[in-house]
């Protein structure tokens, strides 16, 4: 299944299903189930953990049901909303990591998590619209 | 960490979480409006198509016209040149035909009318 798009005068396929971003999507929604069974002790907030392995899950689930989706065009419009989600927290949940002293390196994974996803909702719109 | 961090957070969180599930609830709306973009440019290709196909057709139409017209204003002139070239023939072949009679006719008979030919 793929959407076609246009880069100036061209035609190219956008494929949905990059092996890549499944691996990280599966894993993602593993983290945050792994998560919500066993928090972490005397770090972030209780809620703010809860937040974000929830999004982690949902959000991650709903960009694996749009890139299953059989309808390519809806299928990536689904994929962005559940990019969208867990990118927005991903930015959130960088802060806490940083301010309880998990280092730069937690920090960064999670921030440049939240930046690819939102990187990757920003390409698809692009590509909705035809401009990229 | 600091408890206005925390709200500040969870504000933001739930902000970002939302804001998703906007983007989900909205899938429906945003496919439609994909549709509607995608036939609006159909449309407009098809009428840009359509439009130029038309000139086109109203172009070669004209052109057929008047190349119909040249064709029977050739036939006309090539029936009239037909005749003449019969009675030219006749006159010659008159037994009572002399060449100076000949010479006196066929200037009058052969003067050709002035038509201009062309497209």
């Amino acid at each position: 299944m793929s959407v076609t798009v246009r880069k100036g005068s061209r035609l190219y396929s956008l494929e949905q299903r990059n092996a890549l971003e499944v691996f990280l999507l599966v894993f993602v929604i593993l983290t945050g189930l792994v998560g919500l069974f066993r928090p972490l002790r005397d770090a972030v907030p209780e809620f703010l953990q809860i937040l974000w392995h929830i999004t982690l899950v949902l959000g991650g689930l709903t960009a694996l049901v749009g890139m299953a989706w059989h309808e390519a065009v809806t299928g990536v419009l689904i994929t962005r909303a559940g990019l969208i989600a867990t990118g927005a927290m991903a930015y959130v949940y960088s802060v806490p990591i940083w301010v309880i002293g998990g280092g730069p390196y937690a920090t960064a994974v999670v921030l440049g998590f939240g930046l690819a996803a939102h990187t990757r909702a920003w390409q698809i719109s692009r590509q909705l619209e035809g401009k990229s | 960490m600091a408890a206005w961090l925390q709200i500040v957070l969870g504000i933001l969180g739930l902000l970002g979480a939302s804001g998703g599930l906007y983007a989900v609830l909205t899938v429906p709306q945003q496919r439609r409006k994909i549709d509607a973009d995608t036939t609006r440019i159909v449309a407009d290709t098809v009428e840009d198509l359509l439009g130029s196909a038309r000139d086109q057709i109203s172009y070669l139409k004209t052109e057929l016209t008047d190349t119909r017209q040249t064709v029977a204003r050739l036939h006309r002139a090539s029936n009239t040149l037909e005749q003449r070239l019969n009675g030219l023939i006749n006159m010659i072949h008159d037994p009572y035909m002399t060449i100076d009679r000949l010479r006196v006719m066929v200037p009058q008979e052969v003067a050709v009318p002035n038509e201009r030919h062309g497209g």
